[in-house]
């Protein structure tokens, strides 16, 4: 509610119509243009890197309280502009002594190499010349603007293919030492590299250079840093990621190789955690930036990649998606890599949750600088993403087409492939501006901002060239002057911090924590960011129109320094002298504990089938639904038992809880018979009403036969111990449907239980689907299929994923709710006994989902039952609404007897078919005659694949609501819907669990789930590690952090159980292909 | 059977094969026999640029030329041409289609060839020029009668040749069950660069012009996969690698002659372009072009021979594709990279597709065998379809020394062991004498 307020208040009050003016280079003195000259000896196919531009540099060099500007030129001389005031800039290059040498320069970096409070620029050199080009040069400050190279005196003179350098204090030792990221210029992209993992090689493997007494000493190897042929480093951070007070590292790489992420183990070595602490990342990973975006005091790591925001160029960059690759690069000791920019979510315990989609700043085409600031101050902090590319040569008509006809034209001309890729056209692109709206959510400001102007940009910095308090912003560009952005934003207060000056070796690392009215700011000091730049400025902040309540200023040496009610508006120079107290890492006292005894002894063995391979265009694979399970005392020891449900391969096993907590396996060997089947649900009920707990399991999955023997479902009978027999004469025989899901319900109120079985999908045949099915119990335990008869609404009701038997109008006779694909969220009422018709549940609010869970309980305390329905989340690339669904248009369209079916969903206001140019042509082979090539493709929609006429054949289905929702009961069937706070957003929701963990008489929730077979495009959905949210007491909830739950659950939740035992509720999360991850709730809490 | 009737046979045919060899003059020949060949090669030109696989690749010419032979015996009114045809699989019923009397064969012929190719090939649109110029010299010379009719008749032909080609099969392969390579030792596994998926796993089920079925010329199962270094297949693995390492100038000429890799795979940074060339059957279809050439064949026979080959590499594509997904043999690349040097690069790139038998010796050998029947033994002739690709000509004695250096040239090129190159060039050979056999050509 605040969040609202002051999203409301920032809205009146920050108007942010053209916040920001481009100043001509006329006005500003600044004519620096990054100038490429493609010829015969200097081109893209002699040095892969030839587009990727120069950097930019912010700094004080003459110590006159204003930041000067400092540009790196690829080919042409850098250029050092000195700050005279009032955005004027005076060109100090010619006698500053500085771009020295014939090489290609990349990054810049400043840094008071000799502590003498001036500062000195280190520039790195790459390119493919000899070695003396390629040294990298530092400048040490004379004064008045010139300058000495001495880089061979400090050991700085490396003839590495270098990037960019950061300089940090990695050892704490009061000096600073450097981190130089390297690139290969050797060709490595193919997966049997990963033999080459273990070398060093000394062009391209990064380097970490310890500070011994002003000498820069190699110790990489030694500290654990990588350095094979296979990096390809665009992008270095530093920063305290896990929040212990010693610097980590981020390298972000290039290719295939993926990025690095160096824990500092406070002993001179680093540890690479990035597998353990990412679910995946960015393929092409460019330039990055780790800085704190939600305002939790947590460094978030932002990766840039390619993939751009428009369905045409998106089309022109995909060929067929490739499981066999993927799975190649995967098996190669590749880590899950995806071409979009990565937005990752510091969960404070070492594990990230990633969620550029959802934020909306994925897709922002070839992209190099990632700043993160904030520009309106307002409080929080937005993006600015640079990109371009000179020439347009990564698509896929390029690739097939173009590229050979013209050389074919040349005639074998030598230097055909080169003047081919300069004729190429450069598509100019708009930067990107993103506004940070608080919520994890970024609204695309570039246009109203006026940054939208086309060009090709590559290094930026933020900073406050005019010190009126709020940040420019300045870009190298391509063969275009420099951009000079200024922020002429009137409205929000800031507070911004010197630290003693900023170069000092002792000041790097420095945190400052602003606090105002119960939110945090975190900086961290350290000035290399983005994209081959750097920016040596004073810590700034937003305030937005809120006071400071106070500040924590955490220096390296973990001594802190307090400030109360600090004044705004100013630059506060902090001394490391001043009087401190002592910083300790804050250790949280999580909900939940992770428990290594008395776990379930089972872990689920998943079925290796790719349900792509049957149906090339399905979005979603469909197999991949267990475990699922039961639980109920089957012994009749008083103790609650567990059902876990088999996959294709592993049969379901029951375990018998003991009184000591612990869990046994039984031997079921009439369970064990259905070895091949797949359970998709299953339940414990008193069938044949003997007094004991029976079995019911449903048959399920996708790689079956459409009538497949194995899709029978299956009733087990307790002989009440425990011991379960199937029994073969009880259900209907022949009913070979792959269903979802179970309920008992007494629908006839004869006193026994009667089952409704939940219809999903006929095997090859996707989006068909069996039925529903009502089967009737005669009190024996013997059913009967009565849909036809009693349940004729359930006849048609395919798709279903979950349901619930609720009394849903209080008439006393249990309705049913039902969700599924493709549909909203029914409810089918029993009419004294009989199920006559369907309905949407909710009026007046979209609910046609991909809904995947569903859950009951009372949440607002008020007597009657509320629902939770989980979705597929807002943390992919389709985001349906009721005015853009997404929609499968589905027919044989070919006559080839194999259904069609194609997602279509909206991309910039227009609907376009999911699937690229190839997939849709190698599922429907007549589509080739209409698309040769991938242009006449890039903007078709279903009109332009198909006829009117077979298009009025097809069938369509749709979806506008992808999120997870709360169901409030008004009662008389009235629900109110709300949805889940923006975290349930991140990820699919597969199981809801229902429990009062803070004991404070409203139920709270756990949300699990993640989804890592759709489409290799889509990727793999992680961001979920086991959700805790509190119910603040009207049904409305509050996300708990992860460091805070204490949940830490990786991979694919199915289902949820929670068993209360002497020793503490006990929580088990079902994980698909998995062991099953178990937490006690921590009594004390 | 009675000596007698055997004789007569022989020499009934030996009659049919020499009326049909002798150029006859005709009044209403108005286009030269190269007209055809020229208008193949846009065919081949086409495929080229769509990027069209060898199976694809056999499956089009096929049926274009086979259509274009149709049409041409019906116009010549040519009864042992039709009979041949009929005894094609499931050959469409053309009894009800009227001939006019004024129907001229080569115009009408060549017409269907670019007809077909328009109707069938992705980017058939592209051959639309030169049908119209086709036709506008067929208006220039030809009455309006003579046009009409030939124009009408290729057209039926044309229909019932695209519905027959639709019901061979083929377009029911994207419904099947995509094909996931199988992770166990020995099996195949996408390859570099690319690692492109399998191509045409279910080519077996496409409908064969005259084998009984894809799996009738069944070769020897592969030499058994073993690790072993006192194993035979090791002994292939390592002939292989060691032959890429020896490769004489004329070795590596002869890999890059036979290459007729359709998409090779540039790559350099973010740059990735593919180079393009004739596809196996677009090679053979050059030579098949050349030898009629050089034969002085009139067009009918030209027409004739084109067909007969292409048929034949249809049929040898399907039986190797059959061998290629049952056996599902692993590439000497992957061995080689696993077992002696990870860095090891074949000399040319290695197809996306098991590796036994070699297709290109299965197919060669068998339109080999066919070319030698219909052209001649010991046909000396000098080979120039790759000069245009940038590889030297190269002279052969035969068709058949052709075809085996096609089979040692996927050795050379480090992408076949020897097995599948010899057990392919049997299964060629079979295939080829079986067509002959079965069509009463030889």
């Amino acid at each position: 509610m605040r969040f609202l307020l002051f999203f409301c208040l920032s809205c009146l009050f920050f108007p942010s119509v053209g916040q920001f003016r481009l100043l001509a280079p006329g006005e500003t003195g600044i004519t620096f243009k990054n100038q490429l000259t493609e010829n015969e000896k200097h081109n893209v196919l002699a040095y892969e890197y030839f587009y990727n531009g120069g950097g930019v540099a912010a700094g004080d060099f003459n110590n006159d309280g204003l930041i000067d500007l400092y540009f790196t030129g690829n080919m042409v001389s850098d250029r050092i502009y000195q700050n005279m005031g009032k955005m004027k800039f005076k060109d100090q290059t010619s006698t500053a002594g500085i771009s020295k040498g014939s090489g290609w320069k990349t990054g810049v970096t400043l840094v008071d190499i000799n502590q003498d409070g001036w500062l000195d620029i280190y520039v790195c050199y790459s390119g493919d010349g000899d070695e003396t080009s390629r040294r990298n040069r530092l400048y040490i400050n004379q004064k008045n603007f010139q300058f000495v190279e001495k880089a061979s005196q400090f050991g700085l003179d490396l003839p590495t293919n270098s990037t960019q350098a950061s300089f940090f204090d990695y050892d704490k030792d009061g000096d600073l030492d450097c981190f130089l990221l390297n690139h290969s210029i050797k060709d490595y992209k193919r997966f049997d590299a990963s033999v080459l993992k273990s070398q060093r090689d000394p062009q391209a493997g990064d380097r970490l250079l310890r500070n011994d007494n002003g000498k820069f000493i190699d110790v990489s190897e030694k500290a654990h840093i990588k350095g094979n042929p296979l990096g390809f480093g665009l992008g270095i951070a530093i920063a305290d990621i896990n929040q212990d007070g010693w610097p980590d590292i981020y390298v972000s790489n290039d290719y295939i190789e993926q990025d690095y992420l160096y824990i500092n183990q406070k002993d001179g070595t680093f540890s690479d955690q990035l597998e353990t602490s990412v679910g995946h990342l960015s393929q092409f990973s460019m330039g990055n930036e780790v800085v704190d975006i939600n305002n939790d005091g947590l460094p978030d790591i932002l990766t840039l990649d390619m993939l751009p925001e428009d369905n045409r160029r998106q089309k022109l960059l995909y060929g067929p998606e490739n499981y066999e690759n993927y799975k190649s690069m995967v098996r190669n000791g590749f880590y899950h890599q995806i071409m979009r920019n990565m937005l990752q979510l510091n969960n404070g315990d070492g594990t990230f949750s990633e969620i550029g989609q959802l934020a909306g700043v994925s897709n922002t085409d070839w992209s190099w600088a990632p700043l993160v600031a904030d520009f309106n101050n307002d409080g929080q902090k937005d993006i600015y993403i640079t990109n371009g590319y000179l020439r347009d040569y990564t698509n896929m008509d390029f690739m097939k087409f173009y590229a050979d006809k013209e050389l074919k034209a040349a005639q074998g001309n030598p230097m055909a492939m080169m003047d081919i890729i300069k004729e190429m056209p450069s598509t100019l692109t708009k930067n990107y501006f993103f506004l940070n709206n608080g919520n994890l959510q970024f609204e695309d400001k570039t246009t109203a901002w006026a940054c939208d102007q086309l060009r090709l940009s590559n290094g930026a910095i933020y900073v406050d060239l005019d010190n009126d308090g709020d940040l420019e912003i300045v870009t190298n560009n391509v063969n275009l002057e420099a951009s000079i952005y200024l922020n002429e934003q009137t409205q929000g207060n800031y507070i911004a911090f010197d630290i003693d000056g900023l170069l000092d070796a002792k000041t790097y690392g420095t945190k400052v924590l602003v606090y105002q009215n119960g939110q945090k700011q975190l900086r961290e000091h350290f000035p290399t960011r983005g994209f081959q730049s750097c920016m040596m400025i004073p810590l700034h902040f937003g305030l937005g129109k809120t006071k400071v309540d106070s500040v924590q200023i955490i220096f390296p040496n973990n001594k802190i320094q307090t400030l109360l009610n600090p004044s705004i508006n100013q630059v506060h120079k902090v001394k490391v002298q001043e009087p401190f107290g002592q910083w300790a890492v804050n250790r949280q006292f999580p909900y939940f504990k992770q428990i290594d005894t008395d776990t379930l002894p089972y872990g689920n063995v998943e079925d290796d089938y790719n349900d792509f391979k049957r149906q090339l265009l399905l979005p979603n694979m469909l197999s991949y639904v267990g475990p699922k399970t039961a639980h109920g005392d089957v012994n009749g020891d008083g103790l609650v038992d567990i059902y876990i449900g088999g996959s294709k391969g592993q049969s379901g096993a029951i375990l018998l809880q003991q009184p000591n907590g612990s869990w046994i396996g039984t031997e079921q060997a009439s369970i064990d018979s259905d070895i091949m089947c797949t359970d998709t649900d299953a339940i414990f009920f008193d069938a044949d009403k003997d007094g004991d707990l029976d079995l019911y399991v449903v048959s399920g999955g996708y790689s079956y036969l459409p009538d497949d023997l194995l899709l029978q479902d299956r009733l087990y009978l307790n002989d009440g111990k425990g011991n379960f027999k199937k029994a073969e004469d009880n259900l209907v025989t022949g009913d070979l449907n792959s269903d979802s899901c179970v309920m008992t319900i007494d629908f006839d109120k004869d006193g026994d239980l009667d089952l409704v079985i939940g219809g999903r999908i006929t095997p090859g045949k996707y989006p068909f689907s069996p039925g529903s099915r009502l089967l009737q119990n005669d009190g024996k335990g013997f059913f009967t299929d009565v849909t036809k008869e009693l349940a004729p609404a359930l006849e048609t009701l395919g798709r279903i994923t979950a349901g619930k038997n609720i009394d849903i109008d209080g008439d006393g006779w249990e309705d049913l709710v039902l969700v599924g694909e493709w549909q909203p969220i029914l409810w089918i009422k029993n009419i004294q006994g009989k199920f006559l018709a369907s309905e949407t549940l909710i009026q007046n609010y979209p609910s046609n989902g991909w809904w995947s869970s569903l859950e009951s309980a009372d949440l607002d305390n008020d007597g009657d039952l509320d629902l939770i329905v989980g979705n597929y989340g807002k943390n992919n690339q389709l985001k349906p609404s009721l005015q853009t669904p997404v929609s499968l248009v589905y027919a044989d369209f070919d006559q080839n007897e194999a259904i069609d079916p194609f997602v279509n969903y909206y991309v910039q206001g227009k609907t376009y078919p999911l699937v690229s140019r190839d997939e849709a042509l190698n599922q429907v082979f007549s589509l080739r005659k209409k698309f040769p090539n991938y242009t006449s493709y890039a903007d078709a929609s279903m009109e332009q694949l198909f006829t009117p006429e077979q298009l009025s054949k097809a069938n369509k289905l749709e979806a506008n609501q992808f999120e997870s929702i709360v169901l409030l009961n008004q009662g008389k069937g009235v629900f109110k819907p709300s949805p889940l706070p923006v975290e349930a957003q991140m990820a699919p929701v597969y199981a809801i669990s229902v429990l009062d963990v803070n004991h404070d008489g409203f139920k709270d929730l756990v949300l699990a789930g993640n989804f890592f077979h759709s489409r290799i495009k889509i990727g793999r959905m992680d961001a979920n590690y086991g959700q805790l949210f509190l119910n603040k007491g009207n049904g409305t909830f509050n996300y708990i952090p992860q460091n805070q739950s204490g949940f830490q659950v990786k991979g694919e939740v199915r289902d949820l159980v929670i068993i209360p035992q002497s020793k503490g509720i006990q929580i088990h999360f079902f994980r698909n292909n998995d062991s099953v991850k178990s937490y006690r709730l921590n009594s004390q809490k | 059977m009675n000596i007698s009737r055997i004789i007569l046979f022989f020499v009934m045919a030996l009659l049919a094969l020499q009326v049909m060899a002798q150029p006859k003059p005709k009044a209403n020949s108005i286009l030269p026999t190269e007209d055809y060949v020229k208008s193949l090669k846009k065919i081949t030109d086409v495929m080229v640029e769509d990027v069209t696989g060898p199976c694809a690749a056999a499956r089009y010419y096929a049926y274009t030329t086979l259509a274009a032979w149709q049409v041409n015996a019906l116009c010549e009114h040519n009864a042992s041409a039709n009979q041949v045809l009929s005894q094609l699989r499931q050959y469409p019923q053309l009894r009800d289609l009227t001939i006019g009397e004024s129907v001229v064969a080569d115009f009408a012929s060549i017409y269907t060839l670019l007809r077909m190719g328009e109707e069938l090939l992705p980017s058939g649109y592209l051959l639309e020029k030169p049908k119209l110029e086709l036709i506008q010299k067929a208006q220039l010379q030809l009455s309006p009668k003579a046009f009409a009719e030939s124009k009408i008749l290729a057209d039926s032909v044309v229909k019932r040749f695209v519905k027959y080609a639709l019901k061979d099969g083929y377009v029911k392969t994207s419904g099947y069950l995509r094909y996931t390579p199988i992770n166990k030792p020995g099996y195949w596994q996408p390859t570099p660069p690319a690692y492109t998926e399998a191509y045409e796993p279910h080519w077996r089920m496409l409908r064969p012009f005259v084998l009984d079925s894809a799996g009738q010329f069944k070769p020897n199962p592969p030499v058994v996969y073993s690790a072993d270094p006192k194993s035979e297949f090791y002994a292939l693995t390592k002939e292989v690698y060691e032959a890429s390492r020896n490769l004489t100038k004329d070795q590596l000429h002869i890999a890059n002659f036979w290459d007729c890799n359709p998409f090779f795979l540039n790559q350099k940074g973010h740059i990735s372009f593919g180079t393009k060339k004739i596809s196996p059957g677009g090679h053979w279809m050059g030579i098949t072009g050349i030898a009629c050439n050089q034969k002085k064949l009139d067009l009918n026979n030209t027409i004739r021979t084109h067909a007969l080959v292409a048929m034949t590499m249809a049929d040898a594509f399907i039986s190797c594709w059959d061998e290629k997904y049952r056996s599902n043999r692993i590439r000497p690349e992957t061995v080689i990279n696993q077992w002696i040097d990870p860095a090891w690069r074949a000399v040319l790139q290695t197809p996306p597709f098991p590796e036994y038998t070699s297709g290109h010796s299965v197919v060669s050998a068998s339109v080999a065998t066919v070319l030698t029947a219909l052209v001649g033994e010991n046909f000396a002739y000098t080979d120039v379809v790759e000069v245009e690709f940038g590889v030297p000509a190269r002279k052969f004695k035969s068709f058949k020394h052709a075809a085996q250096e096609a089979a040692i040239s996927r050795l050379y090129g480090g992408i076949h062991f020897r097995d599948s190159i010899e057990d392919g060039g049997k299964q060629g050979e079979n295939i080829g004498e079986y067509i002959l056999k079965k069509l009463a050509l030889k």
